[in-house]
């Protein structure tokens, strides 16, 4: 194999399949990459047996052929390398790169036969998805992913069709964000769960947010894909809990406030709430909302008040306020709403908008007794 | 008897007796290098300016400028506490240590060892004296709540015994805000009504304090006002957990009677912990073998619970992860714990247990605490004999 390829363009290749590499693993083959050449096309691959990323750019080909190569050593001597082209050989296993400021390495790879096969796909549904839709799914959902690997299914994010849109969600069950997209004619499909490492891995696919996805989904793996990159991942094992029964339908409380006015609020107020709970006490009254917080530790306490529009009962609710203010920063409209029925249970935290195509759920913390 | 020892001004007398240089000065321990640094003790000589333990640094400078500020070596102190608690337990094996420097003793049955009361708390002090060169202060009652007033009477260096026939005489005169479980805002409520002396509060009847007070919190300072008091000293801190357990008359590996014993049991600790308003994180399956060794195995959840069913469910996982490897294995007594419990303010979560189960839950507990634990059982456990 021998060939001449761009060096920023080879570079960002292999950034990008790096991020497919595992960082620690005990399958020492899985710390290469797989470099293969036919004519000009160049492909990369890099796989921690989960998720699996090839990527295909043009270089000057001069002879094909195929190597395996230690993914981290290639990305720092690429890195080092001044914006020449970049030459790569590879004799008897032995890969050397050379560069026209006159630097020459060696480096000894391994048998192409020895790096895992891509992942079989199976009998695959697929569709199209412009990449800037998938962004937006994403963006809204990935932050309430679970990281207790105890419940694998809230792990990821569960994607479907329904009702005529891509829908995607993400809950831990102490928050989760929703978000669909509209989708016409796609065919009704059981949903499935994308690993968040995937995801992010998918909105780097393209800078240009027109760029159209092929997406397939086979019974255990997906494929995403454009003309220079494609993404496999395992899908996470359902099933998904059903989050639509747990989300009520009906609201007897609702509040709408400024959104910028009501983030600053909190994070003052949460200055002096508890380090561990973030416990901010929510009292929706009429006309305003009282916010207040304690700390033991310190012997501290807080309270700001601020006009909101509110109907419902006046009432006090404990909530975590990184959650709402987690949400606050997804959320891009002047005004927010609250939409809940009692102190324990789900607060529908919403942009106010004509047909919101999102909403978040962050769930409240019960206040004991002495307001802690 | 019940004994109270309480170490005079610990952590700086055991500066003042590491370095003699330091003897007979005023000698501030506690967070001296930082600016939001608070007294953790204070010697005598220190005491005479007002200087005194919880007060801010800043504020003991200017009341005591030329004392001497060092900050705390809790390793050494420790160490120290340790040695006391060696010498301690060598008097009676009931002793509860309450903190670093302070314990109570469980006398009673000692008089022929160490002699009456009077003479067994000389014989501590001076134990204490001659082991650590320290002096502790010492205090003799009947109950736990007395004598820890007693220790405290004399300071430092002194021994109190409260004879019972003397408690009224004690107790009268002092504060209100003397009392176990009553504080800053307690004081204020008692002021508010009239009462400032324990002496006066005993002239009320349990009716009117249950109208101001509420009941419990009434009872409680009914008693104590008549120098009542029947905490137990307790040897271990107690471990915050719930569990039940059943011993086998043989040993059993009968998988479906095993799991039905586990169902009555988890919903014993459920309740228990329901009762107390306890939720818990920790889920442990405990049991003997045949050899009568012990053994456990635990899980964590990740919400704290008090709900039978996860309780259960959990239960019988890890039952089934120590019996399945070994098919026919025998046990003698089976049991479930509950613990780790949770103090932080509840986080809700979307996916609770089902409804109709906590419903199932409260149900239950109210038909118990109308007819007593055995006037309701799960179908499955129907033929098994209540044992309440």
């Amino acid at each position: 194999m021998k060939f001449e390829a761009n060096k920023p363009v080879f570079l960002d290749a292999l950034q990008m399949a790096g991020n497919a590499s595992p960082t620690k693993t005990t399958l020492q083959i899985l710390y290469n990459l797989l470099l293969k050449l036919e004519g000009n096309t160049l492909e990369i691959r890099a796989t921690d047996l989960d998720m699996t990323i090839v990527l295909r750019l043009q270089v000057e080909g001069h002879e094909d052929g195929e190597i395996v190569i230690n993914s981290k050593k290639l990305l720092e001597v690429v890195k080092e390398l001044p914006d020449f082209p970049v030459l790569l050989s590879v004799d008897e296993y032995i890969v050397t790169i050379k560069s026209e400021s006159g630097f020459q390495c060696n480096l000894t790879g391994f048998d192409a036969s020895e790096y895992p096969a891509l992942p079989d796909l199976g009998a695959a549904k697929s569709f199209h998805i412009p990449l800037k839709d998938f962004r937006f799914l994403s963006e809204k959902t990935t932050f309430a992913v679970s990281g207790d690997y105890s419940r694998m299914s809230l792990t990821g994010a569960y994607c479907e069709f329904k009702e005529g849109a891509l829908q995607m969600v993400a809950t831990d069950g102490h928050r989760l964000g929703k978000a669909w997209t509209a989708a016409s004619g796609l065919p009704a499909q059981p949903g499935v769960i994308l690993p968040p490492k995937a995801l992010s891995q998918i909105l780097r696919m393209s800078e240009d947010p027109e760029q159209v996805i092929q997406v397939e989904i086979g019974p255990a793996n997906a494929r995403f894909s454009t003309d220079t990159i494609v993404i496999f991942t395992k899908l996470i094992e359902g099933p998904y809990p059903n989050y639509e029964n747990v989300i009520p339908k009906d609201f007897s409380k609702q509040m709408k406030g400024n959104r910028e006015h009501l983030g600053s609020v909190i994070r003052r107020v949460a200055t002096m709430a508890n380090a561990k709970t973030k416990l901010v006490v929510f009292g929706f009254q009429e006309r305003q909302l009282a916010l207040s917080a304690k700390n033991q530790d310190l012997g501290g306490d807080s309270e700001e008040s601020l006009p909101v529009e509110y109907s419902g009962e006046p009432v006090e609710v404990g909530i975590n306020a990184n959650y709402v203010l987690e949400v606050f920063r997804l959320i891009h409209t002047e005004e927010v709403q609250f939409k809940f029925n009692n102190p324990l249970g789900a607060i529908i935290v919403e942009p106010v908008m004509d047909k919101p195509n999102y909403f978040f759920i962050v769930m409240p913390l019960r206040i004991l007794k002495d307001g802690q | 008897m019940i004994f109270h020892v309480d170490m005079d001004a610990f952590y700086a007398s055991v500066e003042q007796l590491e370095n003699p240089t330091l003897r007979g000065k005023p000698v501030i321990v506690g967070g001296v290098d930082s600016l939001r640094g608070v007294v953790s003790s204070a010697s005598y000589e220190a005491r005479v300016f007002g200087v005194h333990s919880a007060m801010p640094v800043q504020q003991a400078r200017r009341r005591c400028p030329h004392g001497i500020y060092v900050p705390g070596r809790h390793a050494v102190y420790g160490e120290y506490s340790r040695r006391l608690m060696d010498v301690l337990s060598e008097f009676s094996p009931v002793l509860e240590q309450v903190s670093v420097d302070e314990a109570f003793l469980d006398m009673t049955g000692t008089e022929g060892l160490f002699g009456q009361a009077a003479e067994s708390g000389r014989g501590l002090k001076a134990a204490i004296r001659n082991r650590l060169g320290l002096t502790a202060s010492v205090g003799v009652a009947k109950n736990k709540f007395l004598a820890k007033l007693a220790s405290d009477a004399m300071k430092p260096d002194g021994m109190v015994v409260v004879e019972p026939a003397a408690t009224q005489t004690f107790l009268d005169p002092m504060p209100v805000g003397r009392l176990w479980g009553v504080g800053k805002k307690t004081v204020l409520e008692l002021h508010r009504v009239g009462l400032y002396s324990i002496a006066q509060l005993r002239g009320q009847s349990l009716e009117i304090l249950a109208g101001n007070f509420g009941d419990n919190f009434a009872e409680h300072l009914y008693a104590l006002a008549r120098g009542e008091d029947d905490r137990d000293v307790v040897t271990e801190t107690e471990e915050k957990s719930i569990s039940h357990e059943r011993t086998f008359e043989t040993d059993s590996s009968d998988a479906d009677s095993l799991t039905a014993v586990l169902l009555d049991l988890s919903e014993r600790v459920a309740r228990r912990a329901r009762k107390d308003g306890y939720s818990g994180r920790t889920v442990t399956f405990v049991w003997r073998n045949p050899d009568f060794t012990r053994q456990s195995h635990a899980r964590s959840l990740a919400e704290p619970t008090n709900s039978s069913q996860t309780i259960y469910a959990s239960a019988i996982a890890l039952f089934r992860e120590v019996a399945k490897p070994r098919a026919g294995r025998k046990f003698r007594l089976i049991g479930v714990r509950l613990s780790n419990f949770s103090q932080d303010p509840q986080q809700q979560s979307l996916f609770q247990i089902p409804k109709s189960a906590s419903n199932l839950d409260a149900a239950m507990d109210a038909v118990r605490d109308k007819f007593g634990e055995s006037s309701i059982r799960r179908a499955r456990l129907a033929d098994s004999e209540a044992e309440d």
